[in-house]
């Protein structure tokens, strides 16, 4: 290999390891693309299929995610599309057709299990506290406390400062009415968080989802979870997760039937 | 007049001899004992009246008999008394009469001979004569609860006690020893205060066949609280059903027995199914038993208000199923029968129906188990077990039934195959297999939008496709053809450094809150410790004056004097005053608050000093000495004294 040959390859090579997703995202882009292929030819699983690839490949992209879901409820597994819906509006909250999607792929489980059972319970909103901070992203309560937070302790800097009464006043009001929004964007980031909740959100994937007394297939069920139930993930063990649902019950769920709406 | 004088005397004499006479006489007593009629039916009853009348100077003391065989419903008792005081009597004679009522009822047919009644007065004993009863037709049957034994129908006797007569009292060790296991289905060991009495129904059961087991406790006195168990029957190698609620009360119900009358009470009934052949035993029952005596108002007893019991453990040979024509296979015991159903006959391929099988009838089903059935095509999942046991006329009825989601993988018909389970009849002694009917599931269909699969293949492509209308109904949101497919980002709260970056400006203003008044705090200290070391160099100046003051040199003692207490004024009052004349001095000490004396004593020090620095020579040893101590104490006065300045600033 001639020197400027090899120097071009070096050259080459650094670019390439210094912008890895550059040369990926193409790739990436071409499997996502198939995915869309395969769905809007009615090749469900083959779209599941490239889109849980792209999920593999560590893409948690709300839009991804939302195909995802789509591709899912086409194929009936409705609690596998809730899943998804879940995470797209994890990383997008607020996002319209996700939001929609999650709606109708809960009233879908809701209609087949009252087929089923006769009846049927269907989770249409969740608790006050996590309504009120759906809409934001971590990401948002995170930067927006910061900045109030400055800006509250800013004002009352200044107004030791301040020379006038009508100055000092109208920095205390600020000051107030900044702390106040400090402290609810700081409670929105705890619930977000689910600092106050045990274990992790999650939803379960399969219809009578068996709730075991211990982690091994032969222990005695003890409750069945609804597909597409919310439960909370609160360990993992030998193949098992130790789950609590929506309704209380607690027991151990194969692995396989209960998906994390977070990683 | 004379004669008329000794009748008189001898009428007195004579009522004398009449009244001791009178009162040395026996106690009149009469007792009677009586009934209102002497035949009576046995379900007639009887009133018996008790009558005691004595004429003297005790209480009498009467012994009411016993009624065997005749239960009392009704009892009365009056005391009327009466005093009457004759003339010249020294004491009043008391006539009493008590008269007891008791209204009986017969437990049973024969002749009764109730007891006469003893009154015992002073040294006498009085008694009736005997009440003979005749109980004439045929005893009605208990009240009985269930399988309570009928009367006279003595249960078998072990170690029996003497059957009439007197009262049995058992030897506390006798009371506590466990009777030997018997091979008998009704066994008791007979005691004329209480005993317990065990029945079985059948001693040689099939392996899983029901044995009805009652323990019946037998009282001569009402319960006065329900008996304390010791210890329950054991039943180690059986499948136990309780056959009596767990909140029933205990009552009783009569038995006549050796022509003692019993309550009845049946402690314990249950359903006892074998698990395995051979002998087993049906253990003993230990209770405390706390008494009432019937007649305690008129005539307590002296035996003991607690007693304890135990019942007599049963032996039991329990068959094995028949070898022969046994299939293979678990048998469930007893007369069943199982019936078969779909919640829905018809599904949209994907769905999922319950089937459920229903295994009803008289036995023990826990063990019963149904093998999940196996169709192609379907894929079964684990049943839901549900088991209702009921107790109708103490024969145990169960029902098991066993709850599958069966889920269509592929369009068609499919033909559930019939549910089978081998049974042993004990009562008919043969095997049988009873069936469910054959039941048929449509799956029809691809699975719609709103049906599942319970195993889905990625790589399925055939059925992925759900009807249009169904498509167009769901009105599912658009695929998103556009994505930036951006990577998980951390969020800057899941960041180690953002509670840092949360506490910057929370510590920025505490410095610029509390930063300067800190400042001035320290500033202050760092003057304190400047006054604190011109005090020290005071005192060391004071220390060279002593050794000059040593060595002689009178020059150098007097100046070092001066400075020591120029030094000293200067840390107290922030200023130098060696500068200053007598007069400036005592003003200026004035302004700050120095005390008139201490202020005179300073300056009278420092003139000395100054005199003496000029002729050294005209001051003594000891004229120094007091100096020196005079200074010392001004040095010590002023280190305790605080200016009015620095106390106004302070």
């Amino acid at each position: 290999m001639s020197p400027p040959r090899a120097a071009l390859a070096l050259c080459l090579s650094t670019l390439l390891a210094l912008f890895p997703g550059g040369v990926k995202a193409e790739s990436l882009e071409e499997l996502f693309r198939a995915g869309n292929k395969a769905f809007a030819q009615g090749d469900y699983g083959g779209a599941v299929q490239r889109y849980q690839s792209l999920v593999d490949a560590g893409i948690r992209d709300a839009d991804v995610y939302m195909n995802l879901g789509l591709a899912h409820a086409r194929r009936g597994e409705l609690g596998r599309a809730v899943l998804a819906f879940e995470q797209s509006l994890h990383v997008r909250p607020g996002d319209d057709d996700a939001t929609n999607a999650l709606g109708l792929a809960r009233a879908a489980v809701g209609k087949r299990r009252a087929e089923r059972h006769g009846e049927a319970l269907v989770e249409t909103r969740p608790p006050l506290a996590e309504a009120l901070v759906r809409p934001y992203t971590e990401q948002a309560l995170a930067v927006l406390l910061l900045i109030s937070d400055a800006a509250f302790f800013i004002c009352l800097i200044l107004r030791r400062r301040a020379r006038t009464d009508q100055s000092r006043t109208g920095l205390a009001v600020a000051a107030t009415l900044l702390g106040l929004v400090a402290l609810c964007l700081l409670s929105g980031l705890v619930i977000k968080r689910g600092a106050l909740q045990e274990g992790r959100a999650a939803i379960v994937l399969r219809d009578a989802a068996e709730l075991r007394e211990a982690p091994d297939p032969r222990a005695s069920v003890r409750a069945r979870a609804p597909e597409g139930g919310s439960a909370r993930v609160l360990a993992r063990d030998q193949g098992f997760a130790r789950v609590r649902t929506a309704s209380g019950a607690e027991g151990f769920m194969s692995d396989g039937d209960v998906g994390l709406i977070a990683d | 007049m004379k004669r008329a004088r000794y009748a008189l005397l001898c009428s007195l004499l004579l009522s004398c001899v009449a009244t001791r006479a009178e009162a040395q006489r026996e106690p009149q007593v009469r007792v009677e004992l009586s009934a209102d009629k002497a035949e009576l039916a046995v379900n007639d009853n009887v009133t018996v009246r008790v009558y005691v009348q004595t004429q003297g100077a005790g209480q009498p003391d009467i012994e009411v008999p016993e009624f065997e065989g005749f239960q009392v419903v009704q009892r009365a008792v009056q005391r009327p008394m009466q005093f009457s005081f004759g003339f010249g009597q020294s004491q009043p004679v008391v006539t009493s009469t008590t008269q007891y009522t008791f209204v009986l009822v017969p437990m049973g047919a024969g002749t009764f001979k109730i007891p006469p009644v003893k009154v015992t007065l002073g040294q006498h004993v009085f008694q009736s004569k005997p009440l003979v009863l005749t109980v004439t037709g045929q005893a009605q049957g208990n009240a009985a609860q269930g399988n309570a034994p009928q009367p006279g129908s003595a249960p078998q006797q072990l170690g029996a006690q003497p059957l009439s007569g007197g009262t049995v009292e058992p030897q506390p060790s006798a009371r506590a020893a466990t009777p030997a296991p018997q091979a008998a289905g009704d066994v008791a060991v007979y005691d004329n205060e209480a005993f317990l009495r065990t029945v079985v129904d059948k001693l040689e059961p099939y392996e899983g066949e029901q044995v009805t087991a009652t323990i019946y406790l037998y009282t001569r006195h009402n319960l006065q609280q329900v008996p304390a168990v010791q210890a329950e029957a054991s039943t180690d190698g059986f499948w136990v059903q309780d056959l009596l609620s767990a909140t029933r009360s205990l009552e009783p119900t009569r038995q006549v027995i050796n022509g003692r009358g019993f309550w009845v009470y049946v402690l314990r009934r249950f359903a006892a199914f074998p698990l395995k052949s051979g002998e087993l035993t049906i253990g003993s029952m230990a209770l405390t038993i706390t008494r009432e005596t019937m007649f305690d108002l008129f005539n307590p007893t002296n035996a003991p208000a607690e007693v304890e019991r135990k019942s007599v453990p049963v032996l039991l040979k329990v068959k094995a199923l028949p070898a022969e024509n046994r299939p293979a296979g678990p048998i469930a015991v007893g007369s069943f029968e199982i019936k078969s159903a779909l919640d829905r006959s018809q599904v949209l391929t994907g769905d999922a129906v319950t089937w459920t099988a229903t295994v009803r009838g008289r036995g023990n089903l826990r063990a019963v188990k149904i093998p999940d059935p196996a169709v192609n095509g379907l894929q079964v999942l684990q049943p839901e077990v549900h088991d209702l046991t009921e107790t109708p006329g103490d024969r145990v009825q169960s029902s098991r039934s066993f709850a599958w989601l069966v889920v269509p993988q592929q369009p068609g018909t499919y033909n559930l195959p019939a549910l089978t389970l081998e049974t042993f009849d004990p009562a008919t002694g043969a095997y049988k297999r009873i069936s469910s009917e054959r039941l048929t599931l449509t799956a029809a269909g691809s699975a719609p939008a709103g049906a599942t699969r319970a195993t889905p293949s990625p790589d399925d492509k055939a059925d992925e496709r759900p009807d249009a209308t169904d498509e167009k109904d769901e009105s599912w949101p658009p695929l998103h053809t556009q994505s930036a497919l951006s990577r998980a980002q951390r969020p800057l709260s899941a960041h180690g450094y953002y509670p840092f970056l949360l506490l910057i400006w929370p510590l920025l203003w505490l410095g610029v809150a509390f930063g300067p008044s800190s400042l001035a705090r320290l500033r202050a200290r760092g003057q304190g410790s400047a006054e604190e070391v011109l005090l020290k160099n005071a005192q060391h100046k004071l220390k060279t004056a002593r050794e000059a003051l040593s060595s002689g040199d009178a020059r150098r003692f007097h100046a070092e004097i001066a400075s020591a207490l120029n030094t000293a004024l200067e840390a107290r009052l922030g200023e130098n005053v060696s500068g200053l004349t007598q007069t400036q001095l005592r003003t200026r000490l004035a302004q700050l608050g120095v005390p008139d004396k201490l202020s005179a004593d300073v300056c009278e020090v420092l003139s000395q000093c100054d005199f003496a620095r000029f002729s050294s020579a005209a001051v003594s040893a000891d004229e120094m000495q007091r100096i020196l101590a005079r200074a010392e104490n001004v040095r010590d006065a002023l280190a305790s004294f605080a200016p009015r300045e620095i106390k106004e600033s302070a």
